[in-house]
């Protein structure tokens, strides 16, 4: 009878809490099993395993630890080396990289009295660039699935066994991992003796990697009765998968240059994981922010405490922050989001204190690293960057002291949230519907590029931006000079916004100029929420919008986030009120993924007339501190 | 937009300025850095700090700009402070050493001399107060201040000691004076046995000397009744 060579490698990816509770009868329960299964079965197995459920596995289960550094030494077990964090690599510096590879590698050997010389990432991310990164860090092979290596040989058959790869005069063994078999392995019996007989006969083995969910302990329990189930059914013989090098010859060179890797939540027509930059802007706009404190480290700390925040920054690296998915598994959830802002300011705040800088900071660079200029400005409580390359609108407003970003919405329609976006909308709008739909279509926003002015006083600064803007409607077009001007003071959590509008044609201009804010705010809660406006408290029923015509004020509070907001109008103004839905799991548009916020006035311009408008924003963690 | 080539970073600190340029400057960008740098040191600051690090300068017209930057600080009563480690910049700025001052980083620039900034800072207290003293006039002012702190010193000194010495008085006269009510006590202690025999008759408790309040009242009584005798 055929007697298959496999190579299991099981791993586990760290799991996302909001409020840091590490999952500990789930991770008891995969020791114990783990230990069970080994001690059931006869088989060798390869192990990856991300540093912080390796801590908390030494912590709660030490002799099962014990017991699997004794199986390492029998060579049963092969722990496999990675990120700490099990971080993707191709969208990071290589610095922080290989913080992350020493970090686990350290860890693994004071546990464990061995070297990793494997390269794993739960996501299966590969890039030609991190041949040299992993060459470096004494890594002598990683793992690839075989689809990749498919499309890299211009082969249709299935491919077994290791490549080598080579970049910047370093080599790496490349093996290939049946897709196929793993999903196998997770499915019914009948699916996996199926897959079982699509395998070719030869001595070659077959590698597989499997996730041991950690979602549950009886799923953990029951994941390796499924294993033991399915090995059963095969007549088998198992090494681990530093063995398949030993064993077996190279199959050749592969010149795979990028390979997607699995359950980032990209399109199968995607080729590599920089395209989640691209597709989803929350992730791009989180990428840039950490690499922008990242950047801010690097050029204001000494070597010294430039490692203690790059150590502060490492579990920011996690793949649930990277990842186009709903749930605890990605981006899309606002639980995410809102984590991920308020560890990057924690680290923003630490490199702050390290500095001992307490002050402005303004900084004009290509935060976006999209060939375009922002304005970054911090002070002490806030944080914003301003585009004034598209109309001087907010990318980001962070609170620090309570760590939330504000702007933090996420639009199903992949663009971007904004804060302080300008419209210019025709008279003829009357409802409410014909408000949001005007506001969300864009069609009236000013975002035609801005020239900044800065201007500093002692205690405040001035940013001034100035821009000629077209509004069209069918019948006419206009162009409008503004002038938005952003008043920071160097210390206070608050600023005022103020506009000057001119009418620079020769048309009489009659409509609304107004401005956008989509603020990332949860599902409206009346216990935990407060939305005030002149004093009278209001809420979002159903999630219907609402249009209030005369607002003087408009209060904001989420008390279990600990925010508060305050707009004050220097004229009356209305205000538009809206959710902002989103697709869950379910593909309906269920989830509340922030609340649009649009303040409007009618706007009377002859020609070459001006008029002026303003708001101050105040921010504070509670209401009483205002 | 030919700024959009290059970074600006301004850290704002009130008395401290640092005005950082990352990217490449030629001809081209000058007329923007010019605008950028006019603008940013303009309002408060006593001390500027230009962060050249990360700047190539490809074009020597760049050398007449901070020259010109530099007269506009001064007129301001502040101080403009290059900073850079690189060689690049050394040479660069070689032809006019004697006037623009760089430094490798800020740390160096306060250890190049205390009195220098204690005169940039001094300059500028006088801007903003409107106050101006001559060099005679403030070591006058600082001669006059220190005597008055002198004098204020001995004055406290002397008194202190004083204090020492009568509270030293005071004990040993409380000390005295349990003494000599230990001795009364051993007296009466003494004549108590006698009293009781009728030998000694205890001349203080007799209506006699009821009114004697103090021992010379008392002696003037006694050499008054003896006199009578």
């Amino acid at each position: 009878m055929y007697k298959i060579k496999l190579s299991i490698l099981l791993f586990v990816k760290d799991v996302f809490s909001p409020l840091n509770v590490i999952p500990v009868e789930e991770i008891k329960s995969f020791s114990k099993e783990l230990k069970l299964f080994l001690d059931r079965t006869s088989i060798r197995l390869s192990l990856y395993i991300p540093g912080s459920v390796l801590e908390a596995m030494v912590k709660y289960t030490p002799q099962e630890v014990a017991w699997m550094k004794a199986r390492v030494q029998e060579g049963r077990l092969e722990l496999i080396g990675g990120g700490f964090y099990d971080s993707m690599p191709p969208f990071f510096p290589s610095r922080l990289q290989s913080l992350q590879l020493k970090k686990h590698r350290q860890y693994i050997t004071k546990i464990f009295q061995v070297e990793p010389s494997g390269y794993f990432n739960s996501s299966m991310v590969w890039e030609i660039g991190m041949t040299e990164l992993l060459a470096l860090q004494s890594f002598k092979y990683t793992l690839v699935n075989d689809d990749n290596l498919q499309v890299a040989l211009g082969r249709s058959t299935p491919v077994f066994g290791w490549f080598t790869t080579e970049d910047k005069g370093t080599m790496l063994r490349l093996i290939s991992v049946s897709t196929g078999l793993s999903k196998a392995f997770i499915e019914k019996v009948p699916f996996f003796e199926e897959e079982i007989q699509k395998l070719p006969k030869n001595d070659k083995c077959v590698v597989v990697s499997l996730e041991v969910p950690l979602d549950e302990s009886t799923s953990v329990s029951s994941f390796f009765t499924s294993l033991e189930e399915k090995l059963a059914l095969l007549d088998h013989q198992t090494w681990t998968v530093s063995h398949v090098i030993e064993q077996q010859m190279t199959e050749g060179k592969v010149n795979l240059v990028s390979a997607l890797g699995s359950n980032l939540g990209l399109p199968i027509g995607a080729h590599s994981c920089r395209e989640l930059l691209i597709r989803r802007p929350e992730i791009n706009f989180l990428h840039k922010s950490f690499l922008a404190v990242h950047r801010y480290a690097l050029e204001k700390l000494s070597e010294e405490d430039l490692e203690k925040i790059e150590e502060m920054l490492l579990p920011l690296m996690a793949p649930f922050f990277y990842r186009d998915l709903y749930g605890n598994q990605g981006i899309k959830n606002p639980g995410v989001r809102w984590k991920a802002y308020k560890d990057l300011i924690t680290v923003l705040l630490a490199v702050e204190s390290l500095e001992s800088f307490d002050g402005l900071r303004i900084e004009v660079s290509d935060f976006l690293l999209d060939g375009q200029k922002q304005v970054w400005v911090n002070n002490s409580d806030l944080s914003l960057l301003i585009d004034h390359g598209r109309g001087a609108y907010l990318r980001s407003l962070n609170y620090k002291p309570s760590g939330v970003n504000l702007i933090n919405a996420m639009r199903d329609d992949g663009d971007i949230s904004v804060g302080f976006l300008d419209h210019f909308l025709p008279n003829k709008i009357s409802s409410v519907s014909g408000f949001q739909s005007a506001v969300e279509d864009r069609s009236g926003a000013l975002t035609f590029p801005c020239d900044y002015e800065v201007k500093r006083e002692s205690e405040s600064v001035h940013l001034l931006f100035h821009s000629e803007q077209i509004f069209s409607s069918p019948e006419t077009k206009h162009i409008f000079h503004v002038d938005k001007h952003f008043s920071l003071h160097s210390k206070h959590a608050s600023f005022d916004l103020d506009y000057r509008l001119t009418n620079s044609t020769y048309l009489d201009f009659k409509g609304y100029f107004g401005t956008e804010l989509e603020l990332g705010m949860r599902g409206f809660d009346a216990k935990t929420q407060l939305m005030k406006i002149n004093g009278k408290k209001i809420s979002l029923v159903d999630d219907v919008p609402i249009l209030y015509p005369n607002a003087e004020v408009l209060e904001l509070q989420d008390r279990l986030l600990a925010w508060y907001t305050r707009f004050e109008f220097k004229r009356p103004t209305r205000v538009l009120l809206s959710p902002i839905m989103g697709m869950n799991q379910f593909a309906s548009p269920q989830a509340v993924q922030g609340l649009r916020i649009f303040f409007f006035w009618d706007v009377e311009l002859s020609a070459l007339e001006s008029d002026s408008l303003g708001m101050k924003i105040k921010l504070s963690k509670r209401r009483v501190l205002l | 937009m030919m700024s959009d080539w290059m970074d600006i970073l301004v850290d704002d600190a009130g008395d401290e300025v640092e005005i950082t340029l990352r990217g490449t400057f030629g001809l081209l960008q000058l007329p923007a850095v010019r605008e950028k740098l006019e603008m940013l040191i303009k309002g408060p600051g006593c001390f500027f700090f230009l962060n050249l690090e990360r700047a190539h300068f490809i074009d020597d017209a760049y050398l007449e700009l901070f020259l010109n930057i530099l007269n506009r600080i001064k007129k301001q009563n502040a101080m403009l402070v290059f900073i850079s480690s690189g060689k690049e910049h050394r040479d660069y700025f070689s032809r006019y050493s004697h006037i623009l001052e760089l430094y490798d980083n800020r740390k160096s620039f306060r250890r190049s001399g205390l009195l220098k900034q204690l005169k940039q800072v001094g300059l500028n207290y006088s801007k903003q107060t409107g106050l101006r003293l001559s060099p005679g006039v403030a070591v006058a002012l600082f001669v006059i201040l220190l005597g008055w702190f002198v004098t204020l010193f001995l004055i406290v000194y002397i008194q202190n000691n004083e204090i020492l010495e009568q509270q030293a008085q005071i004990i040993s006269l409380e000390n005295e004076r349990k003494r000599s009510i230990q001795e009364i006590e051993r007296l009466k202690s003494s004549l108590g046995s006698l009293q009781h025999l009728g030998l000694v008759v205890d001349s203080t408790t007799s209506h006699a000397f009821g009114s004697i309040r103090d021992w010379v009242g008392y002696l003037e009584l006694l050499e008054n009744s003896r006199r009578e005798n």
